[in-house]
């Protein structure tokens, strides 16, 4: 009986044992292709024109393609669309069809298809068009088979910028679970809160992707991305932060960009004291953006002074950054006349999802302690952030890093206007509107670039925001595979990474 | 039979009250899902919208109307975020949480039962030994056995690939392999307890008159284990399996969390901060269901291994 007892016990703990053992943590060969870790699961519609998460675009961006789309250099090429021209008004804008271009399900890409697209896009049934750009749209006709006619309401030459709008199918019904686009790579499959697999598009029109298959993978757990790595489970990671990328083996290599977002303690104007000018040009001069990278990202990242980043070199004004130096005297002298000279105290509101946000609203607090300002952090989930702080206006101060959504400096400056969309800080000036009425209905590129350089340099002299930075990208890349590149937009592009050829 | 239907009738109304429940707790929270859908590209004019086409303006009576009668249907609707249909996003993560489950219980079982009885045939010092033991895995939460043993398996033993999750559609044995070290971060805790119930619960069998009775009659000290008093020690032990059981299946968001499993429990944690109703209400539904029933069946099992309950008693 005794023994019985024993080898029961013994079977169990072996069969534990060999059981284990099997699996082994050598890494996955090459046929199975990459796995690409994706810091957030795309909870969202997997339709191009619904999906409003940088987080979503930033995959479907390799299947889906528009007329035109970004190159790496922030300029638009034609993707859909073989050439373009626009009138000489800028209310016209012609494209010709790229010929012999298909659909991932084999079918050819025609007119009808394209004008059906843009429709949707402009579509006003549901409180607004999908993309808000359209709103000028005055009509698209086709005009022989492979050429589209798009008019304009008013002259616009930066039209251009939002035809980047996906091409789908005319009419496809489930494109929210079975996206179909013309991009180089294919959808396969979806399971939330596990991955998104894409295969090569061996039809696509362009130069065909390298690899053959592309995992795109959820990381629940940022804080277990050094392990997964290190583990094989995942063979490149876009979004590491800098203590992590030093804890990495040098089976791995480090690719440095920048995010394109302009992060900043963001204050709502509405509230006071942050209707004083003087007041945010004190917290300005209180803020040391040196020392605030290098606490939060070893002094990775771009320091800026407005609402542009340096991707956008055309309209980036780099003595902005500088405009107002660490100066704590000058800050409690302005505090002083503003009539603040004890100081106040105020909440900065964070989402807690983001937590490189949250790290530079504690050195924030920290640095504005030195001029007698008190702030206290409060953290949120993103959801409440997005009902109570950018839609409610209930927020004293928050910091979060805004992107694009198009190649454009319209893109970033448009929502400072009094009735711009998304001006959750509630901004107001006059002249700030009436300079970018000016240079919306400029059709010379170079003035029109000169207005929104003065546009930028309004909101660093009214210190609208305390602008901090362009945060640092570093991407975290398999010695196995090259081709990283990096966007002046939100996207990954898979098409471009290869495997080298090598020892192993 | 009455008592069955009774039963039954419970158990339903149990459910109807956890799934008002979490339809009400949502209106109380702050967020709403159509702005989270539309993220930052929201406009009040959109939002409105948006609202509207998914009914949320109407009173919440009406709301939780249209769920429950979509749901009796046996439609669990379609999810918000991911504009899927509920069951068939379930469906696969279902069958993870459960392997996970299943594979912890089979753990518990193997773990605590053998050594329960060795240690109490053992006795003395092993069995103290095996008392100390249990007491300091007892008290380490699941989470963090779990970090232990991802980094004893995963970095020093190398035999595990944290976060390496396959699912079971790609590969079914390294989908087994992969739930292991967190099945037994589940269980191990779990089977510390089942072993100090099970092994008081004989020793208070041992006790017994009829043990005595027994063994006066002839029978050796294994025989009266195994047949005499085993038989009446399991019985309070089922119970606290069953209990254990329901409590894996509500506690596996903890545990998938730390170990990267997209099973219903991440699930549920990614749905309640996407505000995605259709999916939360079904998910806790479902946990609800399991965790009832497995009482239900523990309270039968119960009955059938003690007659004296009887019946009528509960």
């Amino acid at each position: 009986m005794r023994k019985k007892g024993n080898i029961l016990l013994v079977s169990v703990l072996t069969t534990l044992t060999i059981a284990l053992s099997g699996c082994s943590g050598d890494k996955a060969g090459g046929s199975s292709g990459i796995v690409v870790g994706i810091p957030q699961d795309l909870e969202d519609s997997l339709d191009p024109h619904k999906a409003v998460a940088a987080g979503t675009k930033e995959v479907l961006f390799n299947v889906f393609e528009g007329l035109v789309k970004p190159d790496q250099e922030g300029n638009l090429v034609p993707a859909v669309a073989k050439e373009y021209h626009i009138s000489e008004d800028g209310k016209t804008y012609i494209f010709s069809l790229r010929e012999g271009i298909t659909f991932h399900n084999g079918n050819p890409v025609t007119v009808e298809d394209v004008i059906y697209s843009i429709e949707k896009c402009a579509d006003t049934e549901n409180g607004g068009p999908l993309v808000s750009a359209y709103s000028i749209l005055e009509g698209v006709k086709a005009v022989d088979e492979h050429t589209v006619e798009i008019y304009l309401k008013e002259p616009d030459t930066e039209f251009l910028a939002y035809m980047t709008t996906a091409i789908v199918p005319k009419g496809q019904e489930d494109i929210d679970t079975n996206p179909i686009g013309t991009g180089p790579f294919t959808y396969v499959s979806r399971s939330p809160q596990e991955n998104i697999i894409m295969e090569r598009y061996d039809g696509y029109w362009g130069e065909k992707a390298k690899i053959e298959k592309v995992t795109f993978k959820i990381v629940a757990n940022p804080d277990t991305v050094v392990l997964e790595l290190e583990s094989g489970a995942m063979d490149l990671y876009p979004r590491i932060t800098a203590p992590q990328a030093e804890e990495l083996s040098d089976q791995f290599y480090i690719e440095e960009g920048t995010s394109n977002l302009v992060q900043a303690l963001y204050l709502n104007h509405d509230r006071a004291p942050f209707d004083n000018k003087m007041v945010r040009q004190a917290m300005c001069y209180a803020v040391d953006k040196k020392e605030l990278l290098e606490l939060t990202a070893k002094g990775k990242g771009t320091i800026i002074g407005s609402s542009m980043f340096p991707t956008f070199q055309k309209y980036f004004i780099e003595e902005l950054g500088d405009y107002y130096p660490t100066d704590i005297e000058k800050a409690k002298a302005l505090l002083k006349e503003a009539g603040y000279e004890d100081g106040f105290s105020f909440t900065i509101t964070v989402p807690s999802n983001y937590r490189y946000h949250v790290e530079t609203a504690q050195v924030l607090i920290e640095q504005l302690k030195r001029i007698g300002i008190t702030g206290e952090i409060q953290l949120i989930e993103w959801d409440s952030w997005l009902s109570d702080v950018y839609a409610g206006g209930n927020f004293d101060a928050t910091v979060i890093g805004v992107d694009a959504s198009s190649l454009t400096a319209r893109a970033l400056l448009e929502r400072f206007t009094t009735e711009g969309d998304g001006n959750f800080i509630h901004y107001s000036n006059e002249e700030y509107d009436a300079l970018f009425k000016e240079a919306r209905a400029c059709t010379d590129d170079e003035q029109q670039v000169e207005i929104y350089k003065k546009m930028e340099k309004i909101l660093t002299e009214d210190a609208a925001n305390i602008y901090i930075q362009d945060t640092a990208q570093l991407v975290a890349v398999h010695q196995n595979l090259g081709g990283y590149a990096f966007y002046p937009l939100y996207v990954q592009d898979m098409s471009l990474i290869y495997e080298k050829d090598g020892e192993e | 039979m009455k008592w069955l239907l009774k039963k039954l009738v419970i158990f339903l109304l149990t459910l109807l009250a956890i799934s008002m429940l979490a339809f009400l707790a949502f209106q109380m929270i702050p967020g709403d899902p159509a702005l989270s859908l539309l993220g930052t590209e929201a406009t009040p004019e959109r939002v409105e919208a948006l609202r509207e086409k998914m009914g949320l303006n109407d009173p919440i009576i009406l709301q939780f109307g249209r769920w429950l009668l979509q749901f009796v249907r046996g439609d669990m609707g379609t999810s918000y975020s991911y504009q899927m249909s509920v069951s068939e996003m379930l469906k696969g993560k279902l069958m993870i949480t459960l392997t996970l489950t299943g594979l912890s219980f089979v753990f518990i079982l193997l773990l605590s039962i053998p050594i329960g009885i060795f240690g109490i045939k053992k006795g003395g010092l092993l069995n103290k030994c095996i008392g100390i033991v249990n007491q300091i895995i007892m008290a380490v939460p699941p989470f963090f056995g779990g970090i232990l043993l991802t980094y004893f398996f995963g970095v020093v033993l190398r035999v595990f690939r944290p976060g390496g999750f396959v699912s079971y559609e790609q590969d079914v044995i390294s989908f087994f392999l992969y739930l292991l070290v967190p099945a037994m971060a589940i269980a191990l805790p779990k089977a510390a307890m089942t072993i100090k119930f099970l092994q008081d619960s004989i020793l208070k069998e041992m006790n017994q008159d009829y043990v005595r009775t027994a063994l006066s009659r002839g029978n050796s000290q294994g025989q009266v284990l195994y047949y005499h008093i085993l038989k009446n020690a399991m019985i309070p032990v089922i119970t606290f399996l069953a209990m254990a059981l329901a409590d894996i299946v509500a506690g596996s968001m903890i545990i998938e969390q730390v170990f990267s499993i997209p099973g219903i429990g991440r699930m549920l944690i990614a749905s309640i901060s996407n505000r995605d109703y259709p999916v939360v209400q079904a998910i806790v539904v479902l946990m609800a269901f399991l965790v009832v029933l497995l009482n239900f069946l523990a309270d039968i099992l119960y009955q059938k291994l003690d007659p004296r309950t009887g019946g009528k008693k509960i």
